[in-house]
C-alpha cells in the first residue's frame, strides 16, 4: 500500500501482504502489509525493537515469514536464486566485516562474494571509496577506523555490486549529524540512478529525506505516509498556524479565533511564552490571510507574526506514538491496512 | 562457473590475508617446534636417574664383607646411599624423599641355600607415579636375578675347584673297580668287599660335588649315573654276602661304563667357565632397521612433533574459523549474498591447506638442515600424507567450529583434541598399551596416522601404509561432510 499522497506509476519492487513473523509466543512482526515502488527511498521508522530489522531480514530472505505473502523483485525471498541475490544490497545494522583486513581488502572480499570480475573490480572499488570518502583510509585496518568510517565502509560494501534494491538497516546509527547528511546525500544520488532504497532509522528527523515512511510500533505497522502526511496525521489531519500576539492581547485573540468557523482549536504550546498560539485549521496556507483579516478588525490586538507551523518530526513521532499507545493497537493496524 | 570460483577464492584470499596479519602466529608455529625439539635433544638423556637406595641389613652385618660385596653389585641403576641396621630411620628418609627405595636384606645369609623357601629382599618405595612404580619393580626384579646369578657363579666356581678332587676320586674308583673284578675270581674275596665299600664312599663324594653344579643337563645325567652306580654297588655287596659274586660281571661292566660318563662330565666341569654354567644364554641385540643414521630420541620424536603441530594448527584454525564468522556477524552477510556453504568451506580449506603445507615444508626443511633429522623416504608421499593429515585435521576443526557457540568453547575443544592426541596417538605411549576399545579413539585422531606415516617415510624410507592413507582419507571425508552439513544448517535462511 503506497502512501495516499503519492502518485504511483512505477512497479512495486516490494510487496508485503498480511505478513507475520513469530518465534513461538513472541511476535516479531504482526500482520504487515505494504508496497514499495521502484526508485523510491522508503523509510522504516519506529522505536528500538519495533520489528524494523525483522522486517528487513524477511525481505532479504534471512528469515522466513510465519504467515503471509512476500515478494521482492518479483520473487519470494526464501527462494531467491543467485541471480536475484546479486540484485540486492544489504547493509546490516552492526559492523560485520573483518577488523584484521584493510578497508580495501574488506571491500575486495565483498566484491568477490558477489562474483565481481577481477578486471572491472579495481575501478569499481576506487569509485566506491571515492563515493564514501574512504580513499585515504584504503590501506587502514578496519579495526583502526572510526565508527562513522565503518558505517561508510559497510555502505560501500553493500553497493559494490550495484544492486537495484538496497536494504540499509539503521545506516546512520551512531553517526554524527554531518556524516548523516552525507549518507542521505548518497542515498539521494542512488535514487537518481533509479535504485530503490529501504532504509530503517531511529532518527525521526531523517524521515523528511524519504519519499514514503512506514511507522512501526511493537511489531505493528501503524501507517505508511509521505513525510508531510505524517505531520498531518499527528494533528488529526489538520494544519497548524503559529500566531504571535502581545501577551496582554492573548486572551482577546483566543476569543476571536474560537469564533471563526474554519478554526478547529486554539492552544498555547508547551514551554512557549504567553502570546504564542497554535491555531488548528484544515489548510494553513489558505486560512492565514482570512485569520489576519478577522483579527485585524479588532484594533486592540497587536499581532506580530503569523505563519504555518511545521513541527519537527521528533515531535510528530512522539505524538504519533502516544496516540498509538492510547488506542487499541489492533484497531490501529486495521485502520491503516483498510485505508 | 567463473563467479563460483571467484567466490571460493574470496574466502581463500580473506583467510590468507588474516593469517598474514598475524606474523607472530606464523613465527611461533615455525620456531616453536624447533625450540622444543632442540631443547629436547639437548636436555633429554633418555637415561632413567639412578635409584637412591638405602640397604637395611640385620644387626651385626653392616660391615660384613659379603653384604658389602652384594651392595657393590646392586647394578648400574642403583646408587647406594648407605648400609644401615636401622630400618625405621631408613623408612623416614624414604618418606622425606631423601631416598627412592629401601632394600631390607633377609637375616641368616649363611642359610639361604638350606631353607625350604626363598628368602625375600623387601623393597620399600614411596611412589604415586605408576610408571615409576613399574620401573622400580622391574629394576629390583632384575637386581635380585643378578644377585642370585652372582651367588650361583660363586658356587659354580667352588664346584669347579671340587672337580679337580672329583677326578682323583674317579681314578681311585676305577682302581677299586679293577680290584673288585680281580677279587671276583678269588674265593671269599675280602679285598673286593673293601674295594666295594671304598668305591661307594667315592661315588658319594662325586655325587655331592655334582649336586652343587647340577645346572646342566650333563650334570643331572651324571648324578643319575652315580645314583645307579651306588645301587649297583649295593647289589654287588649283597651278592657277595650271598656268595653269588661270580655272577656280577655284567653289573661291574655297567658300573665301569657309567664311571666313564661321569668322568667326562667332571672334565667338562673343569673346562666350562662358571658364568656359562650358571647363565648359559645371553642376549645379542641386532637392529635390522635399514637406516644409515644413528637413531636418537630427537630423530624418533621429530615426525611426531610435525604431525602433532600440523594437526593442532589445522584443528585450531578450523575451529575458530566458522565460529568467528558467527560471532562477527558475517554470517548475516553470507545469508543475503549469492554464496553457498560449500563455496565458503572450499575457500577456507584451500587457504588453510596452503598455509599448513607451507608450515610443514618450512618445518621439515628446518628439521632436516637445522637439527639433522634424517629424511630417507619419498618426498611426494610425504607431501600426500601432509595433505591428508591437514584435510583430516581441518575437518575435525570445522566440525568443532560448527558445534561451538563461542571462541572459548572452540579453543577448549581444540585443546581437548590436543590432549587426546598426546595421550592416545602413540606419540608418547605405545598404542599397544591400550585396550582395543580405547584404541578406537586413537584411530579416530588424524595425528595417530600422521605420526605413523611420517615415521615410515622419514625414518624408515618406506611408503605410508594403506591403513594410514585410508584412515586419514576417511577421517577427512567424514569430518568434512558432517561439518559442511552443520554449517549449511547454520547458514540456512530461517
Amino acid at each position: 500500500m503506497a502512501g495516499r499522497d503519492t502518485v504511483n506509476l512505477r512497479p512495486n519492487v516490494i510487496e508485503m501482504r498480511n505478513v507475520y513473523k513469530q518465534w513461538g509466543e513472541k511476535v516479531g512482526v504482526h500482520d504487515m502489509s505494504l508496497d514499495v515502488p521502484q526508485g523510491n527511498i522508503f523509510g522504516l521508522v519506529g522505536p528500538s525493537g519495533c520489528g524494523k530489522t525483522t522486517t528487513i531480514r524477511m525481505l532479504t530472505g534471512v528469515y522466513a515469514p510465519t504467515k503471509g505473502d512476500l515478494r521482492v523483485l518479483g520473487a519470494t525471498p526464501q527462494t531467491f536464486d543467485k541471480r536475484a541475490r546479486e540484485r540486492i544490497g544489504y547493509m546490516p545494522q552492526l559492523f560485520v566485516l573483518y577488523p584484521t583486513l584493510t578497508v580495501w581488502e574488506n571491500l575486495n572480499f565483498v566484491a568477490s562474494l558477489y562474483g565481481l570480475g577481477w578486471f572491472r573490480r579495481r575501478k569499481r572499488l576506487e569509485e566506491l571509496l571515492e563515493f564514501v570518502e574512504l580513499t585515504p583510509a584504503r590501506n587502514t585496518l578496519a579495526e583502526k577506523i572510526s565508527g562513522g568510517m565503518k558505517r561508510r565502509l559497510e555502505l560501500a560494501c553493500s553497493l559494490v555490486h550495484q544492486p537495484q534494491l538496497l536494504f540499509a538497516d539503521e545506516p546512520t546509527a551512531g553517526v554524527d549529524p554531518v556524516l548523516r547528511g552525507k549518507f542521505w546525500d548518497g542515498f539521494r544520488r542512488l535514487k537518481t540512478e533509479g535504485r530503490t532504497l529501504l532504509v530503517t532509522t531511529q532518527y525521526v528527523s531523517e524521515v523528511e529525506y524519504c519519499d514514503q515512511v512506514a511507522v512501526m510500533r511493537a511489531g505493528r505497522l501503524l501507517m505508511v505516509e509521505t513525510p508531510e502526511g505524517l505531520r498531518r496525521r499527528a494533528f488529526g489531519g489538520r494544519e497548524v498556524i503559529e500566531l504571535h500576539v502581545d501577551a496582554e492581547d492573548e486572551r482577546n485573540a483566543r476569543a476571536i479565533l474560537r469564533q471563526l468557523p474554519f478554526v478547529d482549536d486554539v492552544r498555547r504550546p508547551h514551554n512557549q511564552p504567553v502570546g504564542t498560539l497554535h491555531i488548528f485549521v484544515d489548510n494553513a496556507g489558505a486560512r492565514i490571510p482570512e485569520m489576519i483579516q478577522q483579527l485585524g478588525t479588532d484594533n486592540s490586538i497587536d499581532m506580530r507574526n503569523a505563519q504555518e507551523f511545521k513541527p519537527p518530526f521528533d515531535d510528530v513521532f512522539i505524538i504519533l506514538m502516544e496516540q498509538a499507545a492510547a488506542d487499541d493497537p489492533e484497531s490501529v493496524v486495521e485502520e491503516v491496512v483498510n485505508a | 562457473m567463473l563467479k563460483g570460483i571467484i567466490r571460493i577464492l574470496s574466502f581463500y584470499a580473506k583467510e590468507l590475508a588474516e593469517i598474514r596479519r598475524q606474523p607472530r602466529l606464523v613465527m611461533s608455529l615455525v620456531l616453536g617446534p624447533f625450540l622444543i625439539l632442540a631443547l629436547f635433544g639437548l636436555g633429554y638423556s633418555g637415561e632413567q636417574p639412578k635409584l637412591r637406595t638405602i640397604v637395611v641389613v640385620p644387626p651385626g652385618l653392616e660391615n660384613d664383607e659379603r653384604i658389602t660385596n652384594m651392595t657393590a653389585n646392586l647394578g648400574p641403576s642403583f646408587e647406594v646411599l648407605g648400609i644401615t641396621t636401622n630400618a625405621d630411620e631408613a623408612r623416614m628418609r624414604l618418606a622425606r624423599g631423601e631416598a627412592d627405595i629401601v632394600e631390607v636384606m633377609p637375616g641368616g645369609v649363611d642359610e639361604i641355600f638350606t631353607r625350604t623357601e626363598q628368602s625375600p629382599i623387601t623393597v620399600l618405595y614411596n611412589e604415586i607415579d605408576p610408571l615409576q612404580e613399574q620401573w622400580i619393580q622391574y629394576l629390583t626384579y632384575v637386581q635380585v636375578k643378578e644377585l642370585n646369578s652372582a651367588l650361583l657363579v660363586n658356587i659354580a666356581s667352588g664346584t669347579r675347584e671340587q672337580a679337580g678332587s672329583m677326578t682323583g676320586y674317579l681314578a681311585d674308583a676305577r682302581r677299586q673297580l679293577q680290584t673288585i673284578q680281580s677279587g671276583l675270581r678269588v674265593a671269599g674275596g675280602e679285598q673286593a668287599r673293601t674295594a666295594i665299600q671304598r668305591l661307594r664312599a667315592n661315588s658319594g663324594l662325586i655325587l655331592a660335588s655334582l649336586v652343587l653344579s647340577g645346572q646342566s643337563g650333563e650334570g643331572q645325567q651324571a648324578q643319575q649315573d652315580l645314583q645307579q652306580i651306588q645301587n649297583d654297588l649295593q647289589a654287588l655287596e649283597a651278592a657277595m654276602e650271598n656268595g653269588q659274586i661270580q655272577e656280577q660281571e655284567e653289573r661291574i661292566a655297567s658300573i665301569n661304563a657309567r664311571l666313564a660318563e661321569v668322568e667326562q662330565v667332571a672334565t667338562q666341569l673343569r673346562t666350562v667357565p662358571p658364568e656359562v654354567l650358571v647363565s648359559p644364554l645371553i642376549t645379542q641385540p641386532q637392529n635390522i632397521a635399514q637406516t644409515n643414521y644413528t637413531p636418537s630420541y630427537i630423530t624418533f620424536y621429530s615426525p611426531g612433533v610435525v604431525a602433532l603441530l600440523l594437526q593442532h594448527m589445522a584443528v585450531t584454525l578450523g575451529a575458530l574459523s566458522l565460529v568467528r564468522e558467527n560471532l562477527l556477524g558475517s554470517v548475516e552477510l553470507f545469508r543475503v549474498a549469492p554464496v553457498g556453504s560449500m563455496q565458503i568451506m572450499m575457500g577456507k580449506y584451500l587457504a588453510y591447506t596452503l598455509f599448513a603445507s607451507f608450515i610443514a615444508a618450512i618445518l621439515t626443511l628446518g628439521l632436516y638442515y637445522g637439527l639433522g633429522v634424517p629424511f630417507v623416504g619419498n618426498p611426494y608421499w610425504y607431501a600426500l600424507v601432509v595433505l591428508l593429515l591437514t584435510w583430516a585435521s581441518l575437518g575435525l576443526g570445522f566440525l568443532i567450529s560448527s558445534l561451538s557457540q563461542s571462541e572459548s568453547q572452540a579453543v577448549q575443544l581444540s585443546m581437548i583434541a590436543l590432549l587426546g592426541s598426546v595421550f592416545f596417538s602413540g606419540f608418547f605411549l605405545p598404542l599397544a598399551n591400550f585396550i582395543a576399545q580405547v584404541r578406537g579413539v586413537a584411530y579416530a585422531l588424524p595425528v595417530t596416522h600422521g605420526v605413523q606415516g611420517f615415521q615410515d617415510i622419514m625414518l624408515r624410507g618406506q611408503l605410508p601404509s594403506d591403513q594410514t592413507l585410508a584412515w586419514l582419507s576417511g577421517i577427512a571425508l567424514v569430518c568434512f561432510v558432517l561439518a559442511w552439513q552443520l554449517w549449511r544448517r547454520n547458514l540456512k535462511r530461517r
